[in-house]
C-alpha cells in the first residue's frame, strides 16, 4: 500500500527545513534585529540559529511550532552575542534583551502579518521617500555616500529615514487594524 | 508614546545615540512594554527595508554612480551577502536557502536607465520587483514574459502569479502557463491565454486591458468580469467596476513581437541540458567494472547531456520495465536545475520498416495511427504542457528514419504500407503540430545523413517531402525548428584529408565504388547544407530561421587507426582508404560498429547554420543484437533480430553485401553493450 503523503514526514528533512526556514526567516530576522540593532551581529545570529536549527531539526515534532521554536534558539545565541559585545557601547543590558526576546516570541504571526503589509506601504510610498529608503538600506552603500550625492548631511538624511520608518509603522498598523475589522 | 520617546528608538536603529541618551532608552525599555512593542515594529520596517533593497538590485538605482562603501564607523547598514558567503563555506546546504528565496526569473530585455544588474540573459530570484529607472521584460518559469516600466513595484508569489503593488505590467501568457494571475487591491486579474496589461497605484483602483485572448477580473465583491481582446475596465475596491472602456496599448510597455513569444531561434543558447540520471548511472556502473584510466575517462562521459528516447508508450508512462517516465525524466531535469531535455520522438506505426532491430510496437494495420496520435503523441503532450515544465526547453527529434524510408525503401512491405497510406508523414505532422503548440517545445525533423541521401537523386525528391510534410504541419512549416542528421549513425562531420571532388589519377574521391559510388556528399556538413539550402528555397520553402543538428554520440573515429594526414597513394581506393577517417567496411552499415568513437562533445553553435552538435544516442546503448535473442528475461520487448548487427553476416544490397563490421555478443537495441562502450570511450575523438 502506498504511503499517504498528507500523513507521513516529508522524505528529505533538509528540504523540509529549507522550506520552513525560507518562509519563517524574515520574521525570524526581524525579530533578531529588535534586539540587536547592528548587521554583523545580527548576521552572526542568523547563521548561527540556521545552522543550530539544522541540527536539531529531528527534535522539532511540530511544524507549526518551528517559528517560536526557532525564536528559542535566537533568544538564547542574542544572549550569547550580547555577552561578547557586552563592553562596546550601545549595547542592551541583558535583561532588556531577555524581555525583548521573550515578548518578541509572542509576536511571531504579528511580525509575519507585519512584513506582508509593508509589501503595500512601501509600495505607496512616494516614490522619492522609497527610492531614498531603499537605496540607503542597500547593501554596500553608506549613508555618507548618499548624502553626498543629495547635497544633504548625514544628519538630514537620518531624520528622514526616521520620519519614512514611522510613516511605514502607522501604515501598517493601519493595514493591520482595517484587516482586522474586515468580516 | 511620545515623540522624544520615538526619537530616542530610531536613534538607536540608526546607532547614532549619545552615551546619556543610551542610558535613558535603557530605562525606557526596561520600564515601558510599548515601547519594547514599539522597537520590535520599527526593526520590523528596518528588516523589510533591508530584505528589499538586498533582493532587487533594481532598487540601487536611486546613485547615479555607485556608492563606494566607506569603513563604516558604528553605523552599519545590514548586507546579507556575508551571512551567504559564510552560510555556503560553514554548511554547504544552508547556502542553498539563499538561491531557493524568490521566484526565479530571466531577464529578456532591458532598457532606460537600468545597470548591468539586468543584463539580457541574466537568472536571478527574486521575491520583489522594484523598479525606479527605465523597463525590463522578464521571463518567469511559467514561460510568463512580464514587461515592467518604472515606477512600479511587485510581489512575484510564484511563477504563476504576482501582486502588483503599483506601476504597470504587461503580462503575455503562453498556452503553457494559462491561468497566470495578476493581483491589485482591486482584484484578481487570471488569464485565460492571452496578453494584457494592468496598472494600480496609490489610490488601490486597478485598470486591466486586454489586447489579446480573455481574462477574467475577480473584484473585491467576488464579482467575475469577463474582458476579451480590445476591452478595458478599472476597478475600485468598493465598487466593482467603477467604469469600461476601449484597451490602449499604447499605455502600457508593450511587448516586441520577437519577444513577444518565448520560442527561441536556436534553443541550445545558453542552455543547460539534463543528464539522463539512468544513463550516467550505467555509465557510472560501467567505470566501476572497468577500473583505470579507462574508467576515468568513462566517467568523464556523464559530463555531457543525452537524448531520452521514447521508444514506445510504456517509456512515455515509465512502464514496461522502464526505469523513469517522461515526468519522471522532467522532474530530474528540474531538480538538476537544468533548462532543457533533449527527447526523441520515436514509435511510428510501422517504424523503421526497413529494420527488424528498431521496429515498433505500433502497426498501421493494427490501428496504429490512431493509437499514436492519442496514446503516445497525446500522451507525451499532456506530460509536456503542464504548467512546472513551461520553463523547459523541450529539444525533440522527430521520428529517426521514418520519413528517409519513404525515399529508398519502398520495397520493404511496412515502409509500403507506410507509403500507401500515408501514415509516417501523417504521423509526423500530427506529432509536430500537436508537441509544438507548447511555446518551450523544439522539433528538428531526423534527415538520415549523408550515406543514405547524399546522392542528388535522392536528396532532392526528400526535400520535396520534407516539404510537403511541412506544408501540412497544423500552424505551418514555421514549427519546425530545424533538421538533425546521422541520428545514432556513424557518419563523419567532415573528412579532414580530402574532398569530395578532389582526383586521384583523374578519379572523384567520391566515385569509389563501394564506398561512396558517386555519393555527392562524402559528410554530413555538405550533405546536410545541401538539404537545408533546397528546404528553405523554392515553392514551400521553410523559413531560413532553420538550424541544423549533428548526432556526434558515436562518430568520433579516434584511436590508433585514425589518420594523421592524408595517403600518399596514388590507387584511389587505397588512397580513400588510408584517408578516411570513417573505418567502416560500407557508409551502410550501421549495428554496433567496431572501431568506431565518440565524437565532438554537446556544443551549441558549432558551425555556420548548426544549432549544435548533440549526443543523441546514448553511447553504450546497443543498436541491436548480433545473434537472436529470445523474447524473455534479455528481452522483455521481443525485439527483432536484424543481421546487420551479426557479425558473421556477410551483408546484403544495402551495405553493398560486405561483412557488417558489427561488434559480436551485442545485447539487443537500447540495452547497455559494455564492450562497445569501451570502444567508443577508447576511441573517442577528441580524445578523453
Amino acid at each position: 500500500m502506498e504511503a499517504d503523503s498528507t500523513t507521513t514526514a516529508p522524505h528529505d528533512p533538509n528540504e523540509g527545513f529549507l522550506r520552513l526556514w525560507t518562509h519563517h526567516e524574515p520574521e525570524l530576522r526581524a525579530f533578531v534585529h529588535a534586539c540587536l540593532p547592528r548587521a554583523a551581529e545580527v548576521d552572526e545570529v542568523m547563521q548561527e540559529v540556521s545552522l543550530v536549527a539544522w541540527r536539531k531539526f529531528s527534535t522539532l515534532t511540530d511544524p507549526a511550532q518551528f517559528p517560536r521554536w526557532a525564536c528559542l534558539i535566537a533568544r538564547y545565541e542574542i544572549l550569547m552575542v550580547r555577552r561578547r559585545f557586552a563592553r562596546d557601547r550601545l549595547v542592551l543590558d541583558e535583561d532588556i534583551i531577555a524581555k525583548l526576546a521573550e515578548e518578541g516570541a509572542e509576536e511571531m504571526s504579528v511580525r509575519h502579518q507585519q512584513l506582508d503589509a509593508l509589501d503595500d506601504c512601501i509600495a505607496k510610498l512616494p516614490l522619492e521617500r522609497r527610492e531614498l529608503a531603499l537605496a540607503a538600506y542597500a547593501p554596500e552603500t553608506s549613508m555618507k555616500d548618499i548624502a553626498a550625492q543629495l547635497g544633504r548631511t548625514e544628519g538630514s538624511l537620518y531624520q528622514l529615514l526616521a520620519r519614512i520608518r514611522q510613516e511605514l509603522l502607522r501604515c501598517v498598523e493601519r493595514t493591520l487594524a482595517q484587516e482586522a475589522h474586515t468580516p | 508614546m511620545t515623540q522624544d520617546e520615538f526619537d530616542l528608538l530610531h536613534s538607536y536603529l540608526n546607532e547614532t545615540l549619545s552615551e546619556p541618551d543610551f542610558a535613558r532608552l535603557q530605562t525606557l525599555l526596561r520600564e515601558n512594554v510599548e515601547a519594547r512593542r514599539t522597537l520590535r515594529s520599527l526593526s520590523t520596517v528596518n528588516a523589510k527595508l533591508q530584505q528589499l533593497a538586498a533582493l532587487n538590485p533594481a532598487t540601487l538605482r536611486l546613485l547615479t554612480t555607485p556608492a563606494v562603501p566607506e569603513t563604516r564607523r558604528g553605523f552599519a547598514w545590514l548586507s546579507w551577502r556575508p551571512l551567504a558567503a559564510a552560510a555556503a563555506i560553514v554548511l554547504g546546504m544552508l547556502a542553498f536557502w539563499w538561491s531557493l528565496r524568490g521566484v526565479e526569473l530571466e531577464v529578456v530585455r532591458a532598457s532606460g536607465a537600468v545597470s548591468g544588474d539586468w543584463a539580457v540573459g541574466r537568472k536571478m530570484r527574486l521575491d520583489h520587483l522594484t523598479m525606479v529607472r527605465g523597463s525590463v521584460q522578464v521571463r518567469l518559469s511559467s514561460g510568463v514574459l512580464l514587461d515592467v516600466a518604472a515606477p512600479a513595484a511587485m510581489k512575484l508569489m510564484d511563477a504563476m502569479q504576482v501582486r502588483l503593488l503599483s506601476g504597470r505590467v504587461t503580462a503575455v501568457v503562453p498556452p503553457a502557463a494559462r491561468g497566470f494571475a495578476i493581483e491589485t487591491s482591486a482584484g484578481r486579474v487570471v488569464d485565460f491565454g492571452t496578453r494584457f496589461g494592468v496598472e494600480t497605484g496609490a489610490s488601490d483602483s486597478a485598470e486591466v486591458h486586454v489586447f489579446d485572448g480573455r481574462v477574467e477580473v475577480t473584484t473585491r465583491q467576488e464579482q467575475v468580469v469577463p474582458l476579451v481582446a480590445g476591452e478595458a475596465a478599472a476597478f475600485d475596491p468598493v465598487r466593482g467596476v467603477a467604469a469600461r472602456m476601449r484597451a490602449n496599448e499604447g499605455r502600457f510597455v508593450m511587448a516586441t513581437a520577437p519577444s513577444a513569444s518565448s520560442h527561441l531561434v536556436n534553443p541550445f543558447d545558453g542552455a543547460t541540458f539534463y543528464r539522463n540520471v539512468d544513463y550516467t548511472a550505467a555509465v557510472k556502473a560501467a567505470a566501476d567494472l572497468q577500473g583505470g584510466t579507462l574508467a576515468m575517462q568513462m566517467r568523464q562521459v556523464t559530463n555531457f547531456p543525452t537524448f531520452v528516447w521514447m521508444d514506445s508508450i510504456a517509456a512515455v508512462h515509465g512502464a514496461g520495465g522502464y526505469p523513469r517516465s517522461l515526468a519522471g525524466h522532467l522532474d530530474e531535469a528540474l531538480a538538476q536545475g537544468a533548462n532543457a531535455i533533449g527527447l526523441v520522438i520515436y514509435d511510428m506505426p510501422n517504424r523503421d520498416g526497413s529494420a527488424l532491430a528498431s521496429n515498433g510496437e505500433l502497426l498501421i494495420a493494427q490501428n496504429g495511427l490512431h493509437r499514436y496520435k492519442t496514446d503516445y503523441i497525446d500522451a507525451i503532450f499532456k506530460t509536456l504542457s503542464q504548467s512546472k515544465y513551461a520553463g523547459l526547453r523541450i529539444v525533440m527529434v522527430i521520428e529517426p528514419d521514418s520519413l528517409p524510408n519513404l525515399i529508398t525503401n519502398l520495397n520493404f512491405p511496412r515502409v509500403a504500407e507506410a507509403h500507401a497510406t500515408g501514415v509516417y508523414v501523417q504521423g509526423v505532422q500530427y506529432a509536430i503540430g500537436t508537441l509544438r503548440s507548447l511555446d518551450n517545445t523544439y522539433a528538428y525533423i531526423d534527415v538520415a545523413h549523408a550515406g543514405w541521401l547524399g546522392w542528388s537523386s535522392n536528396l532532392k525528391p526528400f526535400a520535396e517531402l520534407l516539404k510537403k510534410v511541412g506544408a501540412g504541419i497544423p500552424g505551418g512549416n514555421g514549427k519546425v525548428d530545424g533538421f538533425i542528421s546521422n541520428t545514432a549513425n556513424y557518419n563523419v562531420f567532415v573528412e579532414p584529408y580530402m574532398k569530395a571532388d578532389q582526383k586521384v589519377k583523374a578519379r572523384q574521391v567520391r566515385s569509389l565504388r563501394g564506398w561512396y559510388d558517386m555519393n555527392d556528399h562524402i559528410e554530413e556538413q555538405s550533405f546536410a547544407n545541401a538539404l537545408r539550402t533546397a528546404l528553405i528555397t523554392g515553392s514551400d520553402a521553410y523559413p531560413a530561421s532553420v538550424g541544423l543538428l549533428l548526432d556526434t554520440s558515436r562518430n568520433g573515429w579516434g584511436g590508433p587507426k585514425r589518420p594523421t594526414g592524408p595517403s600518399t597513394s596514388i590507387d584511389l581506393r587505397t588512397f580513400v582508404t588510408e584517408t578516411t577517417v570513417d573505418k567502416r567496411t560500407h557508409k551502410g552499415n550501421w549495428g554496433n560498429q567496431s572501431g568506431a568513437g565518440i565524437g565532438a562533445r554537446p556544443v551549441a553553435n558549432p558551425a555556420p547554420n548548426y544549432d549544435a552538435f548533440v549526443w543523441v544516442k546514448p553511447p553504450g546503448q546497443s543498436d541491436g543484437s548480433s545473434s537472436l535473442v529470445p523474447k524473455g528475461p534479455e528481452n522483455p520487448e521481443g525485439k527483432g533480430f536484424d543481421r546487420m548487427c551479426d557479425p558473421t553476416y556477410k551483408g546484403n544490397a544495402l551495405n553493398g553485401h560486405t561483412r557488417t563490421g558489427a561488434l559480436p555478443n551485442a545485447p539487443v537495441a537500447g540495452r547497455w553493450f559494455q564492450a562497445q562502450f569501451e570502444e567508443l570511450v577508447r576511441n573517442a575523438y577528441p580524445p578523453f
